[in-house]
């Protein structure tokens, strides 16, 4: 994939143009309907390279392994988790979307050189990058606005590390920067683990 | 320019025999040759079903999509490339029960595409459930008491909506289809085309002969199509059910794509353009 070029990513179809041709990195070139010669078929059931309705299962496998190879491709394009401090043997507080910017003024207040935080603006796929980041943590906090914890175990889903507190509000409103910082204090203390 | 082109070769049939969809896909086949399209100048699109599979038995462009979607892909197709002709192509379970919401506002959208739905009063792929168009009283597999909601009158609804072109025939008639499928296609706006079909295997109320028993065909002068209200009394006519183009909008009216403000200056389709690459890539740049 040319990443730095909007202009080439379709191409002209030309006679025998497969829609789903197999290629080493999953993807396929795009026609477009209407730009050259070739049949431009789509298929939402599953289909071979031409994109014909068809149950063989030799290349259904083959389908299913081309669509995981693109999720490959994801992973190294998606958004990586903005890191605000040193998360290197720290106490690493993960968070997404609009819990972010609470979290990081409820930190400014605590004023902690060994706590970072990683704010996730795309949730999944998760960027390559994020195995390396938990695994350095030396301690793992999740805050997120729903009663399981989903985020967590995404993260543990995806990486193996499962996080060391939770901190969850689903009282319908968004956390309060007072109710982050005493609740990240509680934890730093050593106060009731998960 | 010969039907034949349109053939694939080497397809699987998942149809059964007997079926109403072999005579609607070669009605289909045969009249868009005779307007001289290539299929490469034909997008057909559909959403899950038996009928939704039509695309897959002829040559042409196609999107086989979700349940009940075909309308909005298709619309949208229409948008990115207006020089293309563009059928949504589903069963009466795909179009008028899933994609319901969707019918409504592509009758109110008006993109010039043609809408065939083969309407055989039952879900058939899924192996004989009621349809919305399932007559009361039909007992199925899961309406074991009998069906008892009222089945949806899709010509009626279309000309309550303002649809510009509403016509039904049945699969037998074929020289009928051929005309109404022809000039639905021609036809500048959204058009619907009901068709009556047997399901062989699973409607055992509404066969062959039901509705040969139940249906007419509107001869010349009988109907003014360009009157929605005598087209409203035709529609809520039946049994015997009506055959025939209902209604017909004057030529004039103003489509979907023709009001985007990506067509006022120049009329390439967006394939064509040069996106604002600098732009974009700041953009991208910005979130990241």
């Amino acid at each position: 994939m040319d990443e730095g070029s909007f202009s080439h990513h379709f191409v002209e179809s030309g006679p025998g143009y497969l829609r789903y041709r197999l290629t080493e990195d999953g993807v396929s070139p795009r026609g477009i309907f209407g730009n050259g010669t070739g049949l431009i078929r789509i298929d939402s059931h599953e289909h071979d390279e031409s994109g014909h309705i068809e149950e063989d299962f030799d290349m259904r496998e083959r389908m299913q392994m081309k669509r995981m190879s693109k999720l490959k491709l994801l992973e190294k394009a998606a958004l990586p988790p903005t890191v605000h401090g040193n998360p290197k043997d720290a106490c690493l507080v993960l968070s997404w979307g609009s819990t972010g910017p609470v979290l990081q003024e409820a930190l400014a207040s605590l004023g902690r050189a060994d706590v970072a935080l990683a704010h996730f603006s795309q949730a999944y796929p998760l960027h390559s990058s994020v195995l390396d980041l938990v695994a350095g943590a030396r301690k793992i906090i999740v805050a997120e606005g729903n009663s399981t914890g989903q985020f967590a175990r995404l993260i543990r889903l995806s990486t193996g590390r499962k996080a060391d507190h939770l901190l969850l509000n689903f009282r319908g409103h968004q956390f309060s920067v007072e109710e982050l910082a005493h609740g990240l204090e509680r934890i730093l203390l050593g106060g009731d683990a998960e | 320019m010969n039907p034949r082109e349109y053939d694939v070769e080497n397809v699987d049939m998942s149809w059964c025999p007997g079926c109403g969809n072999f005579q609607i896909l070669s009605t289909l086949k045969e009249v868009l040759s005779e307007l001289g399209l290539f299929p490469q100048e034909v997008v057909l699109v559909s959403g899950i079903g038996q009928a939704a599979k039509t695309p897959h038995f002829m040559k042409g462009h196609i999107i086989q999509g979700l349940h009940g979607r075909a309308l909005p892909v298709a619309t949208g197709v229409k948008a990115a490339n207006p020089e293309l002709t563009v059928l949504a192509i589903g069963g009466d379970g795909d179009m008028y029960g899933e994609g319901g919401n969707h019918l409504l506002h592509a009758i109110r959208r008006n993109p010039d595409l043609t809408n065939l739905v083969h309407n055989n009063m039952v879900y058939g792929l899924t192996k004989g459930q009621a349809s919305p168009t399932s007559p009361v009283g039909m007992k199925t597999p899961v309406q074991v008491e009998g069906v008892f909601s009222e089945p949806l009158n899709p010509l009626a609804l279309a000309i309550s909506q303002g649809a510009s072109f509403v016509a039904r025939t049945f699969s037998a008639e074929t020289e009928l289809s051929r005309e109404i499928i022809k000039t639905a296609i021609i036809h500048k706006g959204y058009a619907l085309v009901d068709i009556f079909q047997p399901c062989v295997s699973f409607n055992k109320v509404n066969t062959y002969k039901w509705f040969k028993e139940n249906t007419f065909v509107l001869q010349g002068g009988q109907n003014d199509t360009h009157d929605r209200k005598k087209a409203m009394e035709l529609a809520m006519a039946g049994p015997p059910y009506p055959l025939g183009i209902l209604y017909q909008d004057r030529p004039g009216r103003v489509t979907f794509e023709e009001q985007l403000p990506a067509y006022r200056e120049k009329k390439d389709p967006l394939w064509k353009r040069r996106p604002p690459e600098g732009l974009i890539s700041a953009f991208i740049e910005g979130l990241r």
